[in-house]
């Protein structure tokens, strides 16, 4: 049994140029990764990383130039296997408006069982399962234009949950959205990772975000440069400054302390951990 | 502004027409246009007229609401009404004055066609009202069905037209976006002569088709990535089935052609 | 005489359909001249409409809308001339680009505006300069600059009209952190070197608390709140009701607040944070 959902081999890529068997410079420089079953991975790095090129190696809209992906075993490169490779591993994008192909949110959600093949009373309840999921059920009527950016793309996600994927790949999915709407799409995403025990790679570029994460793989020039828990990474306060990147407020508010010379005990990546070290502190030197 | 336009006028509801199978429907306002057109006298008409009028009942669809469609046909009504009472000269004279004439047959002639049109958009904006866009694009991909045989894919002409009346919205907003944001910049698209306007127009539409090209290219991505690979394969959420309704539907049809059929046999023509 | 006076203003969407909503709810208020002014509110609040009105883009079912004293959609020659006076950047700019160099698209404004070619080419320096934007660029096609960059390149398409006002609306939305940054530095650079007034529509709380001099909240169609950042972040508990969220550390210092902590109200810097809790945990002395 593999224990992992993606395997990244030192893969390397570049995009074709517009003159023929011209290839661009590479975008995707020697990547390595592997992406657990049942994880919740955040993908942080400024734009122009590679962060959305890494999505297209993960579900065979892209094949390695060097190196090898594979999905659940599966070889990315082999032809046959395109199509069972994005039946494991869906993809929500920036984007809400770009990726809702039906006039009606049901429709649009029963876009990728019917592609599927699955028979029609299954997608029903698999369609209705996933909306209920996303917090969207009583919507299923609506046109998705009139919809808020935030229950657009919970619309989009409950379009992959009903596909039954094992893994779903959100590629900056709050971007475009107001604080509110982020928050639901936040939401929304803990709760299938938690939940359902599917596999979540969040490619974003707000600390806040990746802070919710299992593990944090910071991306930069096609590179990955620094991997590992979320304390772990944002300890490393200086590596993410210097590739355009921050930290937290909480985390910066515990730097400034610590500066003062008021060490705060344990992380403070999140308010909640803040404020539970500072209380801490606080009662221990009072 | 452009977006207080409503596109896809569809009531929904659950009234007996409603219900209908939407391939019933396009099959039925099909034969109903046919209908209209059979009708040669004022009792086929009439029985025709009362089909249509009753089918509104049927559908609870309020009367304003269809009138609301006749407003930009109206001027054809006059229009073709007008021409037939000055240039139809059959019948007994009704009125001279000077070169104008107008006749019993060319009054006749007029009210009949009114009627007609009046039919032909009763009928057929009832379909748009009472069915929703997706379930018409579905009924026209499996009416199309048999034109496979001519190498048309019907799967294909209706997801693009799934896709288009899903941007239809998008784009319009867009465009109201785009003008307000050129027009802040002292973009002048209402004044000057026509030459004028149609040059101002391009700081509108080189970004609504760059955009355009772009969501176009974003979508497929994400078709793509929903393992869409075209209509084999396939199936589909929404099952069609034609139950007793529908059958009930073609029997009324059946009897109306009869109907009209016998009238114009017994009755002397009009048209 | 305040710059900009909005007075009763009405506006409805919709409007004499079945669907008419309102949108603006007799909205008064004045902005004086000078500084970074934040409308902010949630999505649907109707910020971004008001803000159209400022320069007649909208006319107002009821009400006015008054610069120096003189009602903008007096005629129509003025309803136009003041788009050069009050200069708005829409939400994602960089979709509206459309001329075939980077200088044209600067151009276009200053070309609306009837400018002799020395003029112009001297406008579009200059807003270039204000954005980062270098004359190496100036004959590249806009479609093949960067996002960061063609954004910026829509921002100078508004500033070379040299407006008394600049509107900027939602002008950091799904920019990354560096892009972010660059944005409200070139903003606050705009206004230093130029003392004029710049409006910043926006819900990112901590762009507001990092740009703003002034603050306006819009909710639902009316303004809820006028006042100073440190007025404004003060009633956060109110914000967080209209849909706004604060920046991180003021949910911090707010929350242990609450729970009895005596902090003071209105926080909404790191810095600040940072010296209130070690006020507060050394009562004043130095450790």
């Amino acid at each position: 049994m593999n224990e992992n959902m993606i395997e990244l081999k030192d893969v390397w890529f570049s995009y074709a140029g517009d003159d023929e068997g011209q290839k661009l410079p590479p975008v995707i420089k020697g990547v390595t990764l592997d992406i657990k079953k049942g994880e919740f991975l955040a993908i942080l790095g400024h734009n122009g990383s590679g962060k959305s090129t890494l999505t297209r190696l993960c579900n065979a809209m892209s094949v390695p130039d060097k190196g090898k992906v594979f999905v659940e075993g599966m070889d990315t490169a082999d032809e046959t296997l395109e199509y069972e490779i994005r039946s494991k591993v869906g993809v929500v994008m920036q984007n809400p408006d770009n990726q809702i192909v039906a006039t009606i949110v049901e429709e649009d959600v029963a876009f990728g069982p019917e592609n599927l093949g699955v028979a029609p009373q299954e997608i029903r309840a698999r369609v209705d399962d996933a909306l209920k999921r996303v917090g969207m059920y009583e919507y299923r009527g609506h046109e998705p234009h009139k919809l808020s950016g935030g229950q657009k793309q919970r619309v989009a996600i409950a379009g992959v949950v009903a596909m039954r994927t094992d893994c779903i790949i959100l590629d900056e999915p709050t971007a475009m959205l107001d604080p509110i709407g982020r928050q639901e799409v936040m939401h929304t995403i803990l709760e299938l990772n938690q939940k359902l025990g599917i596999t979540v790679v969040l490619i974003t570029h707000y600390m806040n975000e990746a802070v919710l994460a299992d593990r944090v793989a910071v991306m930069d020039n096609g590179s990955i440069i620094l991997t590992g828990t979320p304390q772990e990474v944002f300890q490393k306060d200086d590596i993410l400054r210097s590739v355009g990147l921050d930290t937290t407020q909480s985390a910066k508010l515990a730097a400034k302390l610590a500066a003062k010379g008021i060490r705060l005990p344990g992380s403070a990546l999140t308010p909640a951990d803040f404020i539970a070290a500072f209380k801490n502190y606080s009662g221990d030197h009072q | 502004m452009i977006k207080d336009i409503t596109i896809g006028q569809y009531f929904p509801g659950n009234s007996f027409i409603h219900k209908l199978d939407a391939r019933t429907k396009l099959i039925l306002v099909f034969a109903g246009l046919i209908l209209i057109f059979l009708c040669r006298n004022f009792y086929a008409l009439a029985l025709m007229t009362a089909f249509a009028v009753g089918s509104v009942l049927l559908s609870r669809i309020p009367f304003g609401t269809i009138m609301k469609g006749f407003k930009t046909i109206f001027i054809i009504i006059v229009f073709s009404a007008l021409l037939q009472i000055f240039y139809n000269h059959n019948g007994t004279i009704l009125f001279e004055w000077k070169k104008i004439q107008i006749t019993t047959g060319g009054v006749n002639t007029a009210i009949f066609i009114s009627v007609r049109i009046i039919c032909l958009i009763f009928i057929s904006s009832l379909l748009t009202y009472t069915t929703s866009p997706t379930l018409l694009t579905d009924g026209i991909e499996r009416l199309l069905k048999p034109l496979k045989i001519f190498h048309i894919e019907p799967h294909t002409l209706a997801m693009m037209m799934t896709i288009a009346l899903r941007f239809i919205p998008t784009l319009i907003e867009e465009v109201d976006h785009i003008m307000a944001a050129q027009k802040a910049r002292g973009a002048d698209m209402e004044t000057g002569s026509v030459v004028k306007r149609a040059k101002a127009l391009i700081p509108v539409l080189v970004p609504l088709f760059v955009n355009s090209f772009r969501r176009a290219y974003d979508l497929a991505y994400a078709m793509e990535c929903r393992c869409y690979r075209g209509g084999s394969g396939r199936t589909r959420m929404r099952v069609m089935k034609f139950t007793y309704r529908d059958y009930i539907a073609f029997v009324i049809c059946a009897l109306l052609l009869a109907g009209i059929i016998l009238f114009n046999i017994f009755f002397e023509a009009v048209v | 005489m305040s710059l900009i006076e909005v007075k009763d203003l009405v506006y409805y969407y919709g409007m004499r359909t079945p669907f008419q909503v309102t949108a603006l709810d007799h909205v008064n208020l004045s902005l004086e001249k000078g500084g970074i002014k934040a409308v902010i509110g949630h999505t649907g609040s109707g910020k971004t409409t008001l803000i159209q009105h400022l320069n007649a883009l909208l006319q107002p079912a009821s009400g006015q809308v008054l610069f120096h004293g003189e009602d903008v959609n007096a005629t129509k020659e003025s309803a136009y001339r003041i788009r050069f006076k009050i200069g708005l950047c829409f939400q994602y700019p960089e979709y509206q680009l459309f001329e075939n160099t980077v200088f044209e698209d600067i151009a276009f404004g200053p070309k609306n505006m009837g400018l002799s070619e020395a003029e112009i080419d001297r406008a579009v320096r200059a807003a270039a300069s204000y954005v980062g934007i270098s004359e190496d660029f100036f004959q590249k096609s806009p479609f093949d600059l960067s996002g960061g960059q063609k954004r910026r390149v829509a921002v100078a398409g508004v500033m070379a009209m040299d407006p008394d006002v600049l509107i900027l609306d939602e002008p950091t939305a799904g920019l990354d952190p560096r892009g972010r940054e660059m944005i409200l530095s070139m903003i606050r650079n705009y206004r230093d070197q130029t003392g004029k007034t710049v409006i910043l529509v926006s819900h990112s709380m901590d762009d507001v608390a990092e740009t703003a001099d002034e603050v306006i909240v819009v909710n639902k169609g009316k303004i809820a709140m006028q006042g100073t950042v440190d007025d404004v972040f003060s009633r956060s508990a109110e914000l967080s009701e209209m849909g706004l969220t604060v920046p991180e550390v003021t949910g911090i210092i707010d929350t242990l607040r609450a729970q009895g902590y005596d902090l003071p109200a209105g926080i909404y810097t790191v810095d600040r944070a940072a010296d209130a809790l070690y006020r507060y945990l050394t009562g004043g002395r130095t450790l």
